[in-house]
């Protein structure tokens, strides 16, 4: 038990760094910023309590908020992605339920189902991320448009991360 | 750590979600200008709408009083046109009257907002820079002075009232033709102070006080209120003068802007004297 908050931790450490120092200097025309840092939250234990997975996500809202100077946006839309995460878990959930796998990244876990779990909770996230930003629905195509591209390069992100650290069954 | 985290499982993760946000929401609406824009425009929104509708229930409650407010003030109208008309059949050729030179013109407006209870009142008037008003205007009741327009924007104003620390008005005693400055301590939102008036003058209590029309922002013989008490302190050379204020700030409604139309000449003729 013990051994996957570490595992938890670790990833955060790790991602958090590389979404920071590498991806955040990636900015196409000021239009598509890659979000790999959401695989964090999206990789908690299934068996989180739902407070903690709020807590956890508004904490590493905060700490992206905290080093891009947005303080209090990503914070905003991780805290929603942690709160309705429970949700999309349901919604996507396997024939046979979850029975006692415990990470979403586990290779019981197909491919596909973690497509569609990625898909809706990316787009959740950075559909409640781009509208805070914009700080208003005048110009919804564009925010859209951000919102579409944006989805698309995350959600590669995420899936690769997924190939590369898939759990095994042992 | 753990036993706030079982009393929140317990209690309900919405409540953790919703605090959460509202951190967020404070966070952003502190740190990024252009959402407190969006926000305080939306809020603004939403409370002026909600004042609009309160006033428009209060004031119909109020429309009995207004009523015979509005007739009083068309009786005295009416007194004073009558007066006039003789005026003008008594010195059919002599007669050079400046009341065909329109002096002061006078909007009407409603109030929409306003404090009676702090140190620094303000009224808020539903007439702005579209209809005519700008800033320094004087602004009348029916009864009498009420204040001085601070701050205008397209559709509003506010209006400092004479229940400000800071607002000084000329005042003349009618019978003595004295003149002191009226000024407020914050006290009580019935009575005033007048200043400088001389210990020689005879002020006797009851004696009406009004506009002396040297400032430019009222006419002159505007009612600001009546003396209720004078005295001389041993030492000073000036009345210590308590005046009964004519309007009733509480129950105020209805005003008239001032706009004096020969107020930029005046004045640009006196800024000459002190360039001398």
């Amino acid at each position: 038990m013990s051994n996957i908050w570490v595992k938890n931790i670790v990833r955060f450490l790790l991602v958090m760094a590389f979404q920071l120092f590498v991806l955040n200097e990636v900015e196409l025309h000021g239009f598509i910023n890659p979000y790999l840092f959401i695989v964090i939250i999206l990789l908690l234990p299934l068996n989180i309590s739902r407070a903690g997975l709020i807590l956890a996500s508004f904490v590493v809202g905060l700490t992206i908020d905290a080093y891009s100077n947005m303080l209090g946006m990503h914070a905003a839309a991780c805290t929603f992605l942690g709160f309705v995460r429970p949700y999309i878990l349901r919604f996507t959930q396997p024939r046979n339920g979850y029975e006692d796998i415990v990470e979403p990244n586990d290779s019981q876990l197909n491919l596909s189902w973690f497509l569609l779990y990625a898909a809706v909770g990316i787009s959740l996230h950075h559909i409640v991320y781009f509208f805070i930003e914009a700080g208003n629905f005048n110009m919804p195509l564009l925010t859209l448009t951000r919102i579409g591209a944006n989805i698309i390069i995350s959600l590669m992100l995420v899936t690769i991360y997924r190939m590369l650290f898939v759990v095994k069954k042992s | 750590m753990q036993a706030f985290l079982k009393f929140i499982e317990r209690y309900h993760p919405h409540l953790l979600f919703l605090l959460l946000q509202l951190i967020c929401f404070v966070l952003i609406v502190n740190h990024h200008h252009y959402q407190r824009v969006t926000y305080l425009h939306a809020a603004n929104a939403v409370f002026s709408t909600v004042d609009k509708q309160t006033n428009g229930v209060v004031s119909y409650f109020k429309l009995k009083g207004v009523n015979e407010q509005l007739s009083l003030s068309n009786n005295d109208l009416l007194n004073k046109l009558y007066q006039k008309q003789i005026e003008v059949v008594q010195y059919p050729d002599t007669i050079r009257d400046t009341i065909l030179q329109v002096n002061y013109q006078f909007t009407p407006a409603k109030v929409v907002n306003k404090t009676t209870n702090r140190q620094h009142n303000y009224l808020t008037i539903n007439a702005g820079s579209a209809q005519g008003i700008s800033k320094e205007m004087g602004v009348i009741s029916e009864k009498g002075v009420v204040g001085i327009v601070k701050n205008v924007s397209e559709n509003f104003a506010t209006v400092m009232t004479l229940l400000h620390k800071e607002s000084r008005v000329s005042g003349l005693l009618e019978k003595h033709k004295n003149f002191g400055s009226v000024k407020w301590d914050g006290l009580n939102a019935q009575l005033a102070q007048l200043e400088d008036i001389p210990n020689y003058v005879d002020v006797y209590s009851g004696e009406q006080v009004v506009t002396s029309g040297y400032s430019s922002l009222f006419p002159p013989n505007i009612s600001i209120g009546k003396v209720k008490e004078a005295n001389s302190i041993k030492g000073q050379n000036f009345k210590e003068i308590t005046i009964d204020l004519a309007t009733d700030f509480g129950r105020l409604e209805y005003v008239y802007v001032v706009n004096y139309l020969q107020k930029q000449e005046q004045q640009q003729l006196e800024a000459e004297l002190q360039n001398e």
